[in-house]
């Protein structure tokens, strides 16, 4: 699902950010990226978004090799992935229902998928009774429940996700990683950026820790630290 | 292109023209006046144009032959002038028919007054008539008649040639120069009103961009708020400078007896499609430059 292979990455105006940086990640896994801040985490999703390319070595994503990728393929290579973000970044003059079909129409889904798919997608994330309501109306774990509805939209194959907790109290952090680990468990493979110790350690799943732009570690059933 | 794409991108670029009303209507009207500017030299270049032809076409040499000519040499001379490089037409202008003409220019005391030069008294001389086939040719052939011998005289509105021929470049020079400076400041305003729009639907772009969108779908609405911004400021400008046109027009037919407009149509015809044209270019290239980089991967 995941290749990197001896990948850098120095930008102009800082130091490097990422060291020969190799893992492998298959298809179905759940990975956790752990770390400091600046030690590469956004750097490595950034990377397999297509945002960032390798300075040297490569990236293999879903079988598009990320180095050679011309732009105009990019968002094709967006259509297999979902990204969730801390601040959710839903659009706040749309509806629950308009920020998640808002996904759909974009990529020119036909209208008859849309009118089908919004509402099975807010019936996964625990929100078919909020599709009228506004952002603003909802609470933070709702929010990013609608960001989780509108990142599955098009049936990513991968879900990244950056910080998704960070903005969220424990218990409605956890709730959240329920919602993922029952996408993780119906075939979507998870790539999860986070400071959060509690949830990683209680997961038990995969973890890449990175510091200073290098792995440190990579456990199959680690915790945090 | 699905149909419901083409009704979502009508429906995006109205929604943002609605979202910032005002400065759409600032940006409207400075196309406009840039437009309204640009198509008034045009009209007025369009206009020297004409008169300065008119008057061109008007010219012509009066050619006063020495009074030792006879009558069975006129022909001869008139395949003499016709062989001066340049020279469109001879004709023969007798003596005779001078007369008629000042006779007639006289009026009522003509008779009295004309009398005495009737018959062998003529005292005009024979002429001919030379046109020339370019204006700037008429000094050239003025200079080439005066040296013939059979020529006294030779007359003809150099003055005015010249004159008109300086203004028409003047003005042509300076409304190139305001129109250039006006459609900058025009792309300015456009680029602005368009980078205004694109920073208010970051948050959207960027989700477009995280969802898959193509740069394509993503750049429509914009591409079509500039046509829309660029066409109707321009649509403006043309519907003012018709109607000021029209007026423009009644007046010098009557009020400057000597000088006439060219007809609204077809230049008006042709201005519009110019200044349309023109317009929908700016919007569309004032959202290009708006958007640059900002949409890249």
């Amino acid at each position: 699902m995941i290749t990197f292979n001896s990948v850098s990455k120095g930008y102009t105006n800082r130091m490097v950010a990422l060291h020969s940086v190799s893992f492998q990640v298959d298809k179905g896994e759940f990975v956790f990226l752990v770390g400091p801040s600046g030690a590469g985490k956004s750097t490595i999703l950034k990377l397999i978004t297509g945002e960032e390319r390798p300075t040297t070595g490569s990236v293999t994503v879903s079988g598009h090799l990320l180095n050679r990728i011309k732009p105009r393929q990019i968002p094709y290579l967006r259509r297999n992935l979902g990204v969730v973000f801390q601040d959710f970044r839903l659009l706040s003059q749309k509806t629950v229902y308009e920020n998640v079909a808002f996904a759909l129409q974009v990529v020119e889904a036909p209208p008859a998928l849309i009118r089908a798919r919004v509402p099975y997608l807010l019936d996964i994330v625990g929100l078919n009774r909020k599709g009228k309501a506004f952002p603003h109306q909802l609470s933070g774990g709702e929010q990013q429940r609608v960001g989780l509805a509108r990142a599955l939209a098009n049936d990513p194959v991968l879900l990244l996700c950056d910080e998704p907790t960070g903005n969220l109290d424990p218990e409605t952090a956890w709730e959240i990683m329920n919602l993922l680990a029952d996408i993780n468990n119906s075939g979507t493979t998870i790539m999860m950026a986070t400071h959060a110790k509690s949830l990683v350690d209680r997961m038990k799943r995969r973890v890449i820790a990175i510091e200073a732009g290098r792995i440190t570690r990579d456990d199959q059933r680690g915790g945090y630290s | 292109m699905r149909p419901q794409t083409i009704f979502y991108f009508l429906v995006e670029t109205i929604r943002s023209l609605r979202r910032n009303f005002w400065m759409a209507v600032a940006t409207i009207m400075t196309v406009s006046l840039a437009m309204f500017i640009l198509g008034f030299f045009a009209a007025l270049l369009f206009n020297l144009d004409y008169i300065a032809r008119e008057v061109e076409s008007q010219i012509e040499i009066s050619c006063y032959l020495s009074d030792a000519v006879t009558q069975d040499k006129v022909s001869e001379l008139k395949t003499r002038f016709l062989q001066i490089p340049g020279v469109q037409r001879a004709d023969f202008y007798p003596r005779e028919e001078a007369l008629e003409v000042l006779d007639a220019l006289l009026g009522a005391q003509s008779t009295e007054i004309l009398s005495g030069y009737r018959g062998g008294n003529n005292p005009l001389p024979d002429a001919f008539k030379i046109k020339v086939s370019r204006p700037d040719q008429v000094e050239e052939v003025a200079t080439v008649l005066q040296k013939m011998s059979e020529v006294e005289e030779v007359i003809y509105g150099h003055n005015i040639v010249r004159q008109l021929v300086n203004l028409t470049s003047i003005v042509r020079i300076f409304g190139v120069l305001v129109m250039m400076g006006l459609g900058i400041a025009a792309l300015f305003i456009i680029v602005n009103t368009i980078r205004m729009t694109v920073s208010a639907r970051s948050r959207e772009i960027e989700i477009m961009r995280y969802v898959g969108a193509t740069a394509f779908f993503i750049r429509v609405p914009f591409f079509l708020e500039g046509l829309v911004l660029g066409l109707f400021g321009s649509w403006m400008a043309y519907r003012l400078l018709l109607s000021l046109y029209a007026n423009a027009e009644s007046y010098f037919l009557h009020e400057m007896l000597f000088i006439t407009l060219t007809p609204a149509q077809p230049l008006l015809g042709t201005l519009r499609l110019w200044i349309l044209a023109s317009g929908a270019l700016f919007g569309v290239l004032g959202s290009m430059v708006a958007m640059g980089k900002y949409l890249e991967a």
